[in-house]
């Protein structure tokens, strides 16, 4: 009888589900009277109730980890005097009985208490368990469903009936709740996105001038200085995933005179993680766009190509960006005199970190970086110079002042450390890190 | 008739290949132009200056001296004994300036690597390594020979000793350096001249 009981209840959640909101409502209903419950079947049935959720593992299932802490520490009150359904109420044959009188109410909230009426303690103890539940899952669903009775009710059904499984109940709570909402990946979420985070205003077009110091002695290919024309622009994605592509133009001062510079092409995704990182993945291309005559006096006459991810916070006053990177190996040829040398540059690792305080608009950090090389070797006729892998530790001053969708950057960087005979000219990266021990930069940034 | 043609046709001609074959084993005389030239002063600190590499002439004297090397020589000198003579020929631009030269130039061993982008203080322009332990270059002073024979204005330097000490004996081919003991510039011919080009020459053995 129980069972044929629950059974039609359980039919017809379908047919009366809606939306609704479940609490008092007026007409005098709100003035039935409440004593606490402590014992009884009602009591007793909400120990029945933890029983079988911890049996079924509901903790583990997305979006009902806080279901059972919420049924056992729910205040119980029994009413006085039985209530009538309202229309607005009440719907969902959960509630209510087939005269229209209502078994339970409770606010669609967490820690909200419970009213039963009297006409529940007619209830058997496993109607009073999927009573517990209904009831229960109002409070802890998540706010986006707990007020759809239909989903209630189907969530309930997975749970009460008599051959429920966990499986079931994932499957069933899967369909409402869905991936993105467990906050496992980055996606679509309900993730509020700072307006100063960098995925806002991705797209930039910038123009900036780097000065090299400290060539080494005797170099054959002294570059001064480099102007670089760069833009990026992102025109696919989400508001928490894009992707975009750019370019850098470079011409390069030598002494006396200038020539283009690598073309540099960039390939980069950026998104922002449930946990409120920036999170960037980019892969660039360097084309030496020097003629072979002009090749012929450069050891930098390569293409590069790089790899590399950035993780970055925001916070209020202090701000880290961590840089994991690889440049792969590449070589270029430079003729001096007669004899041809063959410069091959190893992949060089790259970690960095570059932390900051925001002071008002500016943005005052440095960085730090670590460069690993491996295979650096020139050789050509008799001559061979091979040191091996080599390290180089770098840091400076990174400076910005943001001024509506501009910035204007002053940074540095200097060699701090670095295995015999390693600088910057190691690398044959002009638009990487550059050359010579070191250089200072300006660059002027407009942010869409 | 045409079998007796090709028989002495045969007859004839087998033994001459037979003997030039034999002739083709003989001692054969080797003569190679330094392709690693490069002149050094200290007043020139870029390593790539046009006017320091490649020059029809190249004044010596002073603080101008001539690096020179021939870059292939461990892969050409092959099997050459001991007793061979090995020798470095530099012809003067001028006959007059003979007497100053055969007395005053000095060729020596350089001991360390260095590369066309040389200058003065540095063999290499990579870091501090590339660096000459002495500016103006390394070379072992017990080393430095001077002309021997002269041919019109042409010096012959013998270094042999060299060869045998740094190139067959260590597998060193660092090459040699050129300098005067008088301050007054001798020109000599360089490497980009046709017949007069410093060359070094030596005879190999079969």
């Amino acid at each position: 009888m129980r069972l044929l009981v629950l059974m039609y209840l359980l039919g017809t959640i379908h047919a009366n589900a809606a939306v609704v909101r479940i609490g008092n409502g007026d007409e005098g209903s709100d003035l039935e009277g409440v004593e606490e419950v402590s014992s009884g079947i009602i009591s007793t049935s909400r120990t029945e109730t933890v029983k079988l959720l911890k049996s079924l593992n509901i903790n583990a299932v997305r979006g009902l980890g806080s279901l059972i802490p919420e049924i056992e520490s729910n205040k119980l009150y029994l009413a006085q005097k039985d209530s009538l359904e309202l229309d607005t109420v009440d719907q969902g044959s959960f509630h209510v009985d087939m005269k229209g009188r209502v078994y339970a109410r409770t606010f669609s909230e967490p820690h909200a208490p419970t009213r039963f009426f009297p006409v529940a303690t007619h209830l058997a103890k496993d109607q009073l368990v999927a009573l517990h539940v209904h009831e229960g899952l109002h409070r802890s669903l998540p706010p986006e469903i707990r007020t759809n009775e239909s989903i209630v009710s189907e969530i309930t059904l997975a749970i009460t009936s008599p051959d429920s499984s966990f499986d079931r109940v994932q499957a069933v709570v899967s369909k409402y709740i869905p991936d993105e909402q467990s906050g496992a990946v980055a996606g679509p979420t309900p993730v509020k996105i700072p307006d100063n985070a960098k995925i806002k205003n991705p797209s930039e077009f910038s123009y900036g001038y780097r000065n090299f110091f400290k060539p080494i002695s005797g170099t054959t290919y002294q570059v001064n200085g480099m102007h670089v024309l760069e833009t990026e622009l992102y025109p696919f994605g989400s508001e928490y995933a894009i992707s975009g592509v750019g370019f850098e133009l470079s011409l390069i001062n030598l002494l006396g005179h200038s020539v283009m510079g690598p073309l540099r092409l960039n390939f980069e995704s950026k998104m922002w993680s449930l946990r409120g990182f920036d999170v960037g993945f980019w892969g660039t291309v360097s084309l030496n766009t020097l003629s072979a005559d002009e090749l012929k006096t450069s050891p930098y006459g390569r293409d590069t190509v790089h790899l590399g991810m950035s993780i970055r916070k925001d916070l209020k006053v202090f701000s880290v960006e961590n840089i994991v990177g690889y440049t792969f190996k590449g070589q270029s040829i430079q003729k001096i005199g007669a004899i041809p040398y063959t410069y091959n540059y190893g992949g060089v690792v790259e970690v960095s970190t570059h932390p900051a305080v925001m002071l008002s608009n500016f943005r005052v950090g440095g960085f730090l970086e670590f460069l690993l090389g491996d295979g650096y070797e020139v050789s050509g006729g008799a001559f061979d110079y091979n040191p091996g892998r080599f390290r180089i530790l770098s840091g400076g001053p990174e400076l910005e002042y943001r001024f509506n969708s501009m910035a204007l950057t002053l940074t540095g960087r200097f060699l701090i450390n670095a295995t015999q005979d390693a600088s910057y000219d190691s690398l044959g990266d002009l638009l990487g890190v550059g050359v010579a021990q070191g250089n200072i930069g300006l660059k002027w940034s407009y942010f869409f | 008739m045409i079998q007796k043609l090709f028989f002495a046709f045969l007859i004839v001609i087998i033994p001459a290949c037979g003997m030039l074959d034999n002739m083709a084993v003989g001692p054969e005389p080797q003569s190679y132009s330094f392709n690693g030239v490069k002149l050094i002063h200290p007043s020139i600190l870029d390593g790539g200056a046009a006017n320091t590499m490649q020059q029809d002439t190249y004044s010596i004297g002073g603080q101008s001296r001539l690096l020179l090397r021939f870059e292939d020589f461990l892969a050409k000198i092959g099997n050459v004994s001991i007793n061979s003579k090995v020798y470095a020929n530099l012809t003067l631009a001028s006959v007059a300036d003979v007497v100053l030269a055969k007395t005053n130039f000095m060729l020596c061993p350089i001991t360390g690597t260095w590369m066309m982008a040389a200058t003065w203080y540095k063999a290499y322009p990579m870091g501090n390594s590339g660096t000459w332990k002495t500016p103006g270059g390394d070379f072992d002073q017990s080393g430095c020979v001077t002309a021997g024979t002269v041919t019109d204005a042409t010096l012959q330097f013998d270094v042999t000793s060299w060869v045998v000490n740094y190139v067959v004996g260590r597998n060193m081919n660092y090459g040699l350096i050129l300098y005067s003991t008088s301050s007054n510039p001798i020109v000599i011919e360089g490497d980009t001249s046709g017949a007069f080009s410093p060359r070094i020459t030596w005879v190999k053995n079969p």
